[in-house]
């Protein structure tokens, strides 16, 4: 089968500027770097990371939402990149996207009749009905259309989010933590209702989460991002069952798991020290200043490989994907 | 379909919050310098607009009373040609408040849209049209409009003094509006609405200058009162409202001589000036607090 | 086992312009030495309320009654000068914000070293030395060099570490920690998880953590608190609460949850609708609206606490015992 979006050598970087009136640029961000991904019809891609390792600006960049600074994202047959924003509107229907913030990304204004309204009216394509049916997909009342969003609760709210995406009918949802601002008995029903519109609607989507629970629930692959780099991208199975790069299992161990005799007994990997910055980051494999398989296990001679090459994702078959010098496969749970 | 998506979640959320306009509206009900300067304010439009149609002088009767200074007959006193000062205030208030109104109107409607164009774009086009609203602050206001109101443009006419000195507010209301877009435009529903597919006219008129309303009204409140001393202020200088008919300016500028010797004829109208624009400035403070989220007590 | 902290009908209301909101009603707990309890329940459940009101930190408009007895003697109507001898050296605090509880103008260091001095008598050089052996145990990299920070100077992880060094210079019975992770990434929270426990191992203090993640209490505590509307709905042992779960919300909390260490996709089932207003509880069960095996009693009567199988396994509902062996499933859909 082939990608329905294909993200090759995709890098972003946001200039740091000094203070004061000159702001003159003083060095770079580096937000993304050099990531490649695809995504398949009908299939759920999970992006996993820790805070600022950019998986919200990969998915920004994949809407066009943000200029790239290098790369092609091939969707349908042609690079986004390069597309001004008025070239970007008619892909717009294609391409949606679910934010974190089920609060911040609704205009306080509107009410959720207008919000569901505006992708449709935008496109040409309003009709009241077409509204109220979006509102009953997505499990609320489709008389609430003439209420505000703040009168609804957290969960309603991320629903509100979801019909809006899903007015222009896309065929990828970049869904961007779409549960983490909800309490977990309202959040395993956002996590059905997004599970149900896939299977009916044919969806692809960027499901991007810190929380390895639900990316496990939900993903067929997922991708590990470290510091701007994907480091692992796996089946969802495989990555879980066989975690091959250190971050990973880190990453893994450290999930608390709610079952206390397992959790008891698990095997917990605990990294020292903090993330480095992301405007300075570390040479060669940028994990390693955290590693503890750096820090453990390698030889010198093993160590400066670790510091001078950047680890190239490798395939280890069953499209299982590690960049690491020294990968090697461990279960965790 | 399946369950969950099916069975709509009709409660909505538990503690149920407060539309925003019921909490603006309470907090200002709060504020008593501004509820009272309201109320005097209302009184003070009642009586220039409901007031001629119960007196029973009128603004152009010549009465046989002449120079009398205030009595029952002529509360407000009457001048050398036998006018009744107070059908002579009201039809001034009339006319002051009229032209101060279209002046917030044209000031805040221009100065909210390059408000808000210059904080959505930023960079190149937002130091330019700022740097224009630099220039036109330095301007002295008044001087400016009566060198251009002298040159009669559009004879004397009312709205042709509110366009002059609407010309010249805006900036404040740009200002304003431009720091508020700025924070607005950061949000994430914004970037919603580009996601969308939204241009920028939609973005400005359908999400940024709605939601920087309050602000809006704030610094519209404050150019009324603006409004009132610059029509004031150049009807003074002769090149604002033309006899016959009259303005409160007018009313303090031909009666300026005779400040000592009847007085009543400069203080009426005088007081209705400082009176409007003192209670609209008030009522300003009060919605600018009652905007304010971050208000929790108002100063009593 | 000595009793420690004896919490007994404890009643928290806070008067608003829409009436009394009504956070906590009438809890009841105890926690004995070296015990770690956790506290569960949903966001405005009432489980900072409760834990601040022991701590005397409610602001002064609430509305406190019952009895909070710390080692036999009433805390609840003390003078904050009073308050101020018990907290820091009997019971310390641990907030989800550490920035809260740090002086941003000293360094962590002198911080720590007050804290020591301030219980036992030595000389500033010797407390220093005991701030740097305290930011080791807590697992703070550096630390002779780590003492000189400020706290802005430190990363979220780093600066919480700093905070349980400091709870623990103080060498408290109990520790209060109020979502001490919830900010934190995943494997920052194992960092701050692994710290704390190492405070207690050294302090053999008592914990109280609260959290609403029910790994994080699978895995650190236990005794578990279940609170739902301002009550404790459910308490018991970890193993009682996970494995038995006598609660309707305490069953469909853990059904809801998506699992790290389960492959296969079995299906979520969430919790319909929002915890109630707590301005004006209507009568009965306040879980009932969400509570699939409502009946006409629930609507009269709110259930007290009552022992189920075992003594001191509690659970709030009329019809605990039907759910011995239920599962989530069969109970929410
Ligand atoms: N507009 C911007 N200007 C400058 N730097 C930015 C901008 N947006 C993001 N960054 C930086 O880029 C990096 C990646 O940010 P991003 O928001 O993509 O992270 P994230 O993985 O989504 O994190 P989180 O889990 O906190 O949402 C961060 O270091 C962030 O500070
Ligand atoms: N000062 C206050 N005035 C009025 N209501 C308050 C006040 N403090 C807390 N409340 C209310 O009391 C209830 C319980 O709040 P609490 O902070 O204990 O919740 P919580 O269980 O800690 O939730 P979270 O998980 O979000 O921290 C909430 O409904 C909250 O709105
Ligand atoms: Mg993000
Ligand atoms: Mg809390």
């Amino acid at each position: 089968m082939n990608p329905i979006i294909s993200v090759r050598g995709l890098v972003k970087h946001f200039p740091v500027r000094s203070r004061g009136i000159l702001r003159r640029q003083i060095g770079d961000v580096h937000a993304v770097c050099d990531v490649d991904f695809d995504i398949y019809p009908h299939e759920t891609l999970g992006l996993v990371g820790e805070s600022g390792c950019g998986k919200t600006t990969t998915g920004r960049l994949l809407l066009n939402l943000v200029p790239a600074t290098a790369g092609t994202i091939n969707f349908q047959g042609r690079d986004i990149v390069p597309l001004s924003r008025a070239q970007m509107r008619p892909l717009r229907r294609e391409m949606q996207i679910v934010f974190q913030d089920p609060y911040a990304s609704l205009d306080p204004r509107m009410t959720v009749h207008e919000v569901i309204a505006e992708p449709l009216r935008i496109h040409g394509l309003y009709r009241r009905e077409t509204v109220r049916d979006l509102l009953t997909t997505v499990g609320l009342d489709a008389s609430h259309g003439n209420r505000y969003a703040h009168e609804f609760s957290g969960g309603q709210r991320q629903r509100i989010g979801v019909a809006r995406a899903l007015a222009l009918r896309p065929k990828v949802l970049v869904l961007d933590e779409p549960v983490s601002a909800l309490d977990v008995s309202i959040q395993a029903g956002v996590v059905n209702l997004l599970e149900d519109l896939q299977d009916e609607l044919g969806l692809s989507y960027l499901f991007i989460s810190h929380d390895l629970s639900v990316v496990r629930h939900i993903a067929d692959r997922v991708a590990v991002m470290y510091l701007g780099r994907i480091v692992e991208i796996a089946p969802v199975e495989e990555l879980f069952q066989r975690a091959a790069h250190p971050y990973t299992q880190a990453l893994i161990s450290a999930i608390p798991v709610p079952d206390p005799r397992k959790e008891r007994s698990r095997r917990r990997i605990i990294l020292a020290g903090d993330v480095p910055s992301p405007v300075d980051p570390p040479s060669g494999c940028r994990f390693r200043t955290r590693c503890p398989k750096f820090a453990g296990q390698l030889s010198e001679d093993e160590r400066t490989k670790c510091a001078e090459e950047v680890p190239a994702l490798t395939d280890h078959g069953e499209g299982h994907q590690t960049a690491c010098h020294y990968a090697e496969a461990l279960a965790l749970i | 379909m399946s369950d969950t998506a099916a069975r709509p979640v009709t409660e909505t959320f538990a503690v149920r919050e407060r539309k925003q306009s019921e909490l603006v509206f309470r907090r200002f009900l709060r504020h008593r310098a501004a509820v009272t300067s309201l109320l005097l304010f209302v009184l003070v439009v009642l009586f220039a607009y409901v007031g001629p149609l119960l007196w029973k002088y009128s603004y152009t009767d010549i009465t046989d009373d002449l120079s009398r200074s205030p009595s029952l007959t002529h509360p407000f006193g009457t001048d050398l040609i036998g006018h009744d000062t107070m059908a002579q205030v009201m039809r001034g208030t009339q006319q002051s408040l009229k032209i101060a109104l279209a002046i917030a109107l044209i000031g805040t409607v221009l100065g909210a849209l390059w408000g808000a164009i210059a904080g959505l774009y930023r960079g190149r086009l937002d130091f330019l049209m700022m740097r224009i609203v630099d220039i036109v602050l330095t301007l002295p206001t008044i001087a400016v409009a009566a060198a251009v109101a002298a040159q009669g443009v559009g004879g004397s006419q009312w709205w042709s003094i509110a366009v002059i000195l609407g010309a010249l507010t805006w900036p404040y209301v740009s200002r304003v509006v431009r720091g508020v877009v700025l924070s607005l435009r950061e949000q994430e529903f914004i970037e919603a609405a580009r996601a969308l597919g939204a241009g920028n006219p939609r973005i400005i008129l359908r999400h940024l200058l709605p939601n920087a309303l309050g602000a809006i009204i704030v610094v519209a409140t404050l150019t009324i009162a603006t409004g009132i001393l610059g029509e004031a202020a150049l009807s003074f200088l002769g090149v604002g409202v033309q006899a016959p008919d009259t303005s409160l300016g007018l009313l303090v500028s031909i009666n300026r001589d005779a400040v000592n010797t009847r007085p009543w004829l400069f203080y009426f109208p005088g007081l209705f000036i400082i009176l409007i624009a003192l209670t609209i400035n008030f009522v300003g403070d009060g919605l600018r607090d009652a905007f304010d989220p971050k208000q929790t007590r108002v100063r009593q | 086992m000595t009793v420690l902290l004896e919490v007994d009908d404890l009643t928290v209301g806070f008067p608003t312009e829409d009436g009394l909101v009504q956070a906590v009603r009438g809890v009841s707990y105890q926690v004995s030495r070296g015990d770690s309890v956790g506290i569960v329940g949903e966001s405005g459940s009432g489980k900072s309320v409760t834990s601040l009101a022991v701590m005397g930190l409610l602001p002064r408009n609430a509305r406190v009654s019952g009895s909070v007895r710390f080692l036999g003697e009433e805390l609840l109507g003390r003078s904050d000068e009073q308050m101020s001898k018990v907290r820091g050296s009997k019971i310390a605090m641990i907030f989800q914000d550490p920035l809260t509880s740090l002086n941003p103008v000293y360094t962590v260091g002198s911080q720590i070293a007050e804290a020591v001095r301030a219980h036992k008598d030595v000389t500033r050089q010797q407390a220093m030395k005991r701030a740097v052996d305290l930011l080791d145990v807590v697992g703070i990299p550096n630390p002779s060099l780590r003492v000189n920070s400020y706290p802005h100077e430190m990363s979220g992880g780093m600066r919480q570490r700093v905070v349980i060094a400091i709870a623990m210079a103080n060498d408290p019975e109990l520790i209060i920690a109020d979502e001490p992770t919830t900010a934190l990434d995943v494997t920052v929270q194992a960092q701050v998880l692994e710290a704390l426990e190492a405070a207690r191992k050294e302090t053999g203090a008592a914990l109280m953590l609260i959290t609403h993640d029910l790994g994080v209490i699978a895995g650190h505590t236990d005794r578990v608190n279940v609170m739902y509307a301002g009550k404790l709905v459910e308490t018991g042992t970890v193993d009682e609460i996970f494995y038995g779960p006598r609660m309707p919300y305490t069953l469909g909390l853990l059904g809801s949850l998506p699992r790290i260490d389960e492959s296969g996709r079995p299906r979520l089932t969430p919790i319909t609708g929002s915890p109630p207003s707590l301005l004006n509880l209507p009568a009965g069960c306040p879980f009932r609206p969400r509570c699939p095996k409502a009946r006409d009693l629930c609507a009269e009567v709110e259930p007290e606490l009552t022992p189920t199988a075992d003594r001191r396994h509690l659970a709030a509902c009329h019809f605990h015992s039907e759910l011995a062996s239920a599962t989530a499933e069969e109970v929410f859909s």
